[in-house]
């Protein structure tokens, strides 16, 4: 086990091979002509962006969130608002929906985060459910009638160009942040909460403190990718953004790729972004929630590590599932 | 006013007991295996669109229709414990949150696929009736509801008090170790915990189709509700989640009655995030 901050031949060539693959789809746009495969693209990264930071709380601390989605409902909200209000371009008001989202996960994480992971895991669920419940009601947010944006228009290539590196933008500071996070002194902190919160405390980890500044990391950058999404798609309601499917994808992506690590969730993300548009094609939308629950289910009982840990040659399902200590003596 | 309000609070305490028939089964279950059903709320919803199909196919009475869909549900439930609970059940409690979670989509899914996303309700013959007592109105589906549901929950506490195995449930829920080294089987403990979880979730998700109209995704809105339930009683605590019904019973019913309608479905999500703010442990709950 390397220190934090030391880094071994291998991390140094993955890490090269990372930022170059990153830098080769910053070319994309001028490379292809297809608006659709830029679209395509451009709901990867924001699945990219929402898993990798869901990871930094729910994988690398291990409090697992079911309400990530409000983070991402917050920053499009925020900047459509001031869209319709202002007439301020997203493009600048994006940052502030993810300082919105920071702000509201300090909050939240405030009291949440001194619970049990299990407890805090339904307490983000029904946060998300109380944000849910603002957006149709609130007048500011204009109900199940939404808001409607203009879009900008620079033609049809070079808008959707525009859209296409600002995702990818966000998903470098994204992965960036998170890569940084898993090889400081910080990432050894919170994988000592996720290991043994209650050792962690006695041998001095602050553990309140850096599960919540995990939280506001984790919160920030869905807010300024929805604050994007709005712009893009032009038009937010509550059934769009607090869609309940985005807060089940992340948890799926984090889990299939990886679970906290940073190249997992990308790897979950990519995979998950590619079978979610084979389905759009291939069966009714309905079946949808079930393809993804059975892709949950079957990863936490076949693939526990995720692919990434499979190829790395973590131990299988049954040493998995069997941690040490008293329950050991279970029953056969 | 005072008779509206008592007449709030006498249907929040009809629908608060239906409520406790689901939570006291998630409040076992999650006492015996340290498990978050987070599927419950699903499989109750199953129970009531099995009885609405009851209904509308053959005309069958939703209660009675209960001897057939118990049984259903029991089976389901059978197969999930054998195949996805018992092979994780020394997992962190963390995986088997995340698997129910999986499992709570496909039953969501499933049921989106069988009964479309539309708003379903069983209008049997006395769906919207309701009876005179002195000045306040019962609602008979709510009544009816009520009365089963304290026959289950009453049942049940018969069950756990009185024989060998409901015995050995509670000697479990006090302290695992202890009740392995006694010789209790924790694997037929937990399957029949786990059991008697979904059956009350039969019971309970039927007369509450039978009050509510409902649609698929609603089992996120109920499990929140159980939720808010057995976190304000103290997890674990059949009494607790038996109290914490009945208060969120008349809680939502008191703020339906003086407030717009939207805000009593936030009642539930205030009284949780309350309660792990000021006592995490609940009402009953003992320290963690």
């Amino acid at each position: 086990m390397s220190q934090p901050g030391q880094q071994t031949r291998g991390q140094v060539m993955r890490a090269a091979v990372g930022a170059g693959v990153l830098l080769v789809l910053a070319t994309v746009p001028v490379l292809t002509s297809s608006i659709y495969l830029m679209h395509v693209l451009i709901v990867s990264f924001m699945f990219v962006v929402l898993a990798v930071s869901w990871n930094i709380i729910g994988g690398m601390a291990g409090y697992v969130s079911f309400g990530h989605v409000t983070f991402f409902a917050l920053g499009a909200y925020l900047t459509a608002i001031l869209y319709r209000d202002l007439g301020a371009s997203p493009f600048l008001t994006a940052p502030l929906g993810g300082i919105l989202a920071a702000a509201v996960a300090f909050f939240l994480g405030w009291f949440t985060l001194r619970l049990r992971e299990d407890y805090f895991a339904i307490a983000t669920l029904g946060l998300a459910f109380i944000f849910e419940v603002l957006a149709w009601n609130l007048p500011v947010t204009g109900g199940g009638s939404g808001i409607m944006l203009t879009a900008p228009n620079f033609g049809i290539h070079l808008t959707k160009a525009v859209f296409y590196l600002c995702m990818w933008a966000i998903m470098v500071a994204t992965v960036f942040t998170s890569w940084a996070i898993g090889r400081s002194r910080f990432g050894y902190g919170l994988a000592s909460i996720r290991e043994d919160e209650a050792a962690a405390e006695v041998v001095g980890v602050r553990t309140v403190r850096l599960k919540r500044v995990a939280f506001v990391l984790s919160a920030f950058f869905p807010g300024v990718a929805g604050g994007i999404f709005s712009y893009y798609i032009a038009y937010i309601e509550p059934g769009t953004v607090f869609d309940h499917s985005i807060s089940i994808n992340v948890v799926i992506m984090s889990i299939l790729g990886g679970i906290g690590t940073t190249l997992g969730p990308v790897l979950g993300a990519v995979i998950l972004s590619l079978v979610s548009e084979v389905m759009n094609v291939v069966v009714v939308s309905e079946a949808k929630l079930v393809v993804y629950g059975v892709i949950l289910v079957s990863a936490v009982l076949f693939l526990p590590q995720g692919i990434l840990g499979r190829l790395r040659g973590a131990p299988g399902p049954a040493a998995v599932a069997a941690p040490a200590g008293p329950s050991q003596v279970q029953e056969g | 006013m005072a008779v509206a309000l008592l007449q709030a609070v006498v249907t929040g305490v009809l629908v608060g007991g239906i409520y406790a028939c689901m939570a006291v089964g998630l409040s076992v279950v999650f006492g015996v295996m340290n498990i978050l059903n987070i599927a419950h709320a699903a499989f109750a919803l199953l129970s009531a669109y099995l009885a609405f199909w009851a209904f509308k196919l053959w005309g069958l009475d939703p209660i009675l229709s209960l001897l057939g869909t118990i049984p259903i549900l029991l089976a389901l439930g059978a197969g999930t414990y054998q195949a996805f609970i018992r092979p994780i059940r020394n997992s962190p409690p963390l995986m088997s949150l995340l698997l129910l979670f999986g499992l709570a989509h496909i039953l969501e899914g499933g049921m989106l696929l069988a009964w479309s996303g539309d708003y379903r309700s069983i209008n049997t013959s006395y769906t919207a009736t309701s009876f005179a007592l002195g000045e306040i109105t019962l609602s008979t589906t709510r009544s009816i509801g009520f009365v089963a549901s304290a026959l289950v929950v009453g049942g049940l506490s018969l069950f756990l008090k009185r024989s060998y195995l409901g015995k050995a449930i509670r000697a479990t829920m006090q302290e695992r170790e202890a009740a392995l080294l006694m010789g209790v089987d924790i694997d037929h403990v937990s399957r029949v915990a786990f059991l008697l979880g979904i059956g009350t979730a039969a019971v309970g998700g039927t007369f509450l189709g039978l009050v509510y109209a409902f649609y698929p995704y609603l089992h996120f809105m109920w499990i929140g509700r159980l939720f808010a339930i057995v976190v304000l009683g103290g997890m674990g605590s059949v009494g607790g989640a038996l109290a914490g019904s009945i208060v969120l019973g008349v809680a939502e019913s008191v703020t339906a009655s003086f407030t717009a309608s939207v805000w009593s479905e936030l009642v539930a999500y205030a009284i949780l995030v309350l309660t792990l703010v000021v006592r995490p442990s609940g009402l009953f709950g003992r320290g963690r």
